[in-house]
């Protein structure tokens, strides 16, 4: 069983990514909260699980993660598509956290009109309905769905782009 | 090029990212650098199942609460099948998963061997009452011995030749022992048991207990707890734990199960400080839940899911149930003030049974505390106002509802709560004159897949 100090350590650190992850593989939110807390219990439970190695415990963390989810009841995807999902995590996050992704998406959320920011903010902060955002921001219900795909295609782009730089 | 598949992904981990960059509330505990206490966020484990609804005996009528967050094998089973008689338990598929089985005797038990899928097994020693709402109660039977009262251990024996046997369910007559549950637990996939109201709950029934692998969901029903045994199962695994009807639980008996890290589910129910009696003649309060044993409760490290159908809290105990819940029964409790001010600190909360009632007036204060919630699945058992089903329709994320029906209230706005999939109505008697018909309300909500409508008996 892994110390409490080290262990509390990776509850702080990788929740957060485990989460990304399980949602990424296509849970819901609820069903992610649930399996990231199970895969916690899964590194209780083991014995001799070193917690100090940060890299190695969140490998295994998404291992473990991506079995509950492939072995759950609540599994809406094909095993193809799980690990089509998880190619993608591979592609963009390496096999690490996603943090250097995290880093890209706020500069390219900084980067965005004021009106496109407060978009985001009253869709998923404030988790305004599209009537609610359609009235708030003068535009169509169909309109709200439109510019957050726009601005959704545009921050994917523009982190992708900046990975590639980074990279360079 | 990305694929479909691929492209979806995509999509969902942009989602994921910007839920907690810009998450305030309903994603408080996955931002990143935001404190937690270690414990409780290590080993809070997935939404686990009471072993079912409550089927024992309810004077409350047609209020049975909704099962809590099944575990994944248990949102998997179809409906139970009820065999009341052996020549209907002849007749059954092979392929029954969950059955509700009445067998004059243990020897009968050999008759389930075909049964080589079957998930989920209750066993009364009676046939099953007919009546049913959501649920059909636990059949009564009758007093004194009767072959299932101490069978011999050995004749529980050919429930081992059911390999997927999940769940275990024996009739309430019999007094289960330490042998009994030895006897089950090399079935290999056995992780639910309920121990019914005779039950020896000593440390040689936890040792045997341990002995089953994958054990994780316990109930013990109608008994006088004691902490030495309480303190025996906080050595399991378990993730839920019902005392229903019990006595004896105190913030002593409940102590010992902070050290189970994998606890998140906790049932106590008809705690109202009413007395039992048991076989000795010993005399035992039920409850009520005082605030110290509240504090024990919020103790729990895992803790998330908490029942507390048909317990007597006061005020100051419903101001200290645990902030981290997720999900809560309060069973029939009238939303007054107190409850309301409660609730408001439980900012997690995706499930809820609450309500009481034809007081407009807390239906109002319903109405105005649902927006600080995402709610899955809500039950309300009072008075229902065009406020209240219009808060309701708000929900973006409900999936499953339940109403009580005292007086007729347009539906039509629960169209826009498009998640919504499960719309239970139980009818009162006051509202049995202008109850809703089931195609109308079929036509008006088109969103829903399953609707219920019970009437008054």
């Amino acid at each position: 069983m892994p110390l409490p100090d080290q262990l509390a350590a990776l509850v702080a650190r990788s929740r957060p990514a485990v989460w990304r992850y399980l949602r990424t593989l296509g849970c819901d939110a609820a069903t992610a909260d649930d399996l990231t807390q199970d895969a916690f219990v899964v590194v209780l439970e083991r014995q001799g699980f070193d917690a100090s190695n940060v890299d190695a415990a969140f490998g295994f963390l998404r291992t473990t993660a991506r079995h509950l989810w492939l072995r759950s009841a609540r599994r809406s995807l094909t095993t193809r598509e799980v690990e089509a999902a998880d190619r993608v995590w591979e592609e963009q996050c390496g096999e690490g956290e996603g943090l250097e992704r995290q880093a890209a998406l706020r500069a390219c959320i900084d980067a965005l009109p004021p009106r496109s920011r407060d978009l985001l903010a009253a869709t998923y902060g404030d988790r305004a309905s599209r009537a609610a955002s359609s009235r708030r921001f003068g535009l169509s219900e169909d309109g709200v769905k439109s510019a957050l795909r726009r601005l959704r295609a545009a921050l994917q782009e523009c982190i992708e782009r900046r990975l590639r730089r980074e990279l360079r | 090029m990305r694929d479909k598949a691929e492209v979806e992904a995509c999509e969902r981990m942009l989602d994921a990212e910007l839920t907690q960059l810009f998450a305030d509330r309903a994603a408080v505990d996955l931002a990143p650098g935001r404190a937690f206490g270690w414990r409780r966020l290590a080993v809070t484990a997935a939404a686990l199942a009471i072993v079912g609804a409550l089927w024992f005996e309810r004077s409350a009528g047609p209020s049975a609460p909704f099962a809590q967050e099944p575990v994944d094998w248990q949102a998997a089973l179809p409906a139970a099948v009820t065999a009341a008689s052996l020549d209907e338990l002849a007749a059954l598929p092979a392929d029954v998963q969950n059955l509700r089985c009445a067998l004059p005797s243990p020897a009968d038990l050999l008759r389930l061997g075909r049964l080589r899928q079957l998930r989920r097994l209750e066993l009364v020693a009676e046939p099953p009452s007919a009546n049913a709402f959501f649920g059909a109660p636990r059949p009564t039977e009758p007093p004194g011995p009767q072959p299932w009262s101490d069978p011999a251990p050995s004749d529980l024996a050919p429930l081992l030749a059911l390999p997927e046997l999940r769940e275990l369910q024996w009739p309430r007559v019999m007094r289960v022992t330490s042998l009994h549950v030895e006897t089950v637990a090399p079935s290999p996939q056995l992780r639910a048991i309920v121990l019914p109201e005779g039950t020896q709950l000593d440390a040689d029934l936890a040792s045997a207990l341990a002995k089953i692998a994958r054990l994780d969901t316990l109930r013990v029903e109608f008994a006088a707890v004691p902490v030495a045994f309480v303190a025996a199962i906080a050595r399991l695994r378990l993730r839920r734990l019902d005392f229903l009807a019990c006595a004896g639980i105190d913030q002593d008996t409940l102590a010992p199960l902070r050290a189970t890290p994998t606890l998140t589910a906790l049932g106590l129910t008809f705690q109202l400080g009413s007395v039992i009696t048991d076989a000795a003649g010993v005399r035992h309060t039920k409850g009520p839940i005082s605030p110290a044993t509240m504090d024990a409760i919020a103790a729990l490290p895992a803790l998330r899911d908490l029942d507390l159908e048909e317990c007597d809290l006061t005020d100051e105990v419903l101001q200290r149930l645990p902030a981290g819940l997720t999900r809560l029964s309060l069973g029939s409790r009238h939303v007054d003030f107190a409850v309301a001010t409660a609730l408001a600190r439980l900012p997690n909360l995706r499930a809820l049974t609450v309500g009481a009632g034809s007081d407009r007036e807390a239906a109002e204060r319903m109405a105005k505390a649902l927006a600080a919630w995402r709610l899955q699945r809500f039950e309300y058992r009072g008075i229902v106002t065009p406020a209240l089903v219009s808060a309701i329709a708000a929900q973006p994320e409900l999936t499953e509802l339940r109403l009580h029906w005292f007086a007729r209230v347009d539906l039509a706005p629960l169209a826009e709560a498009k998640a919504l999939r499960t719309l239970r109505l139980c009818v009162t008697n006051t509202g049995a004159s202008t109850a809703p018909d089931r195609e109308a309300v079929a036509a008006m909500l088109g969103q829903v897949r399953t609707i219920e409508i019970a009437l008054p008996e």
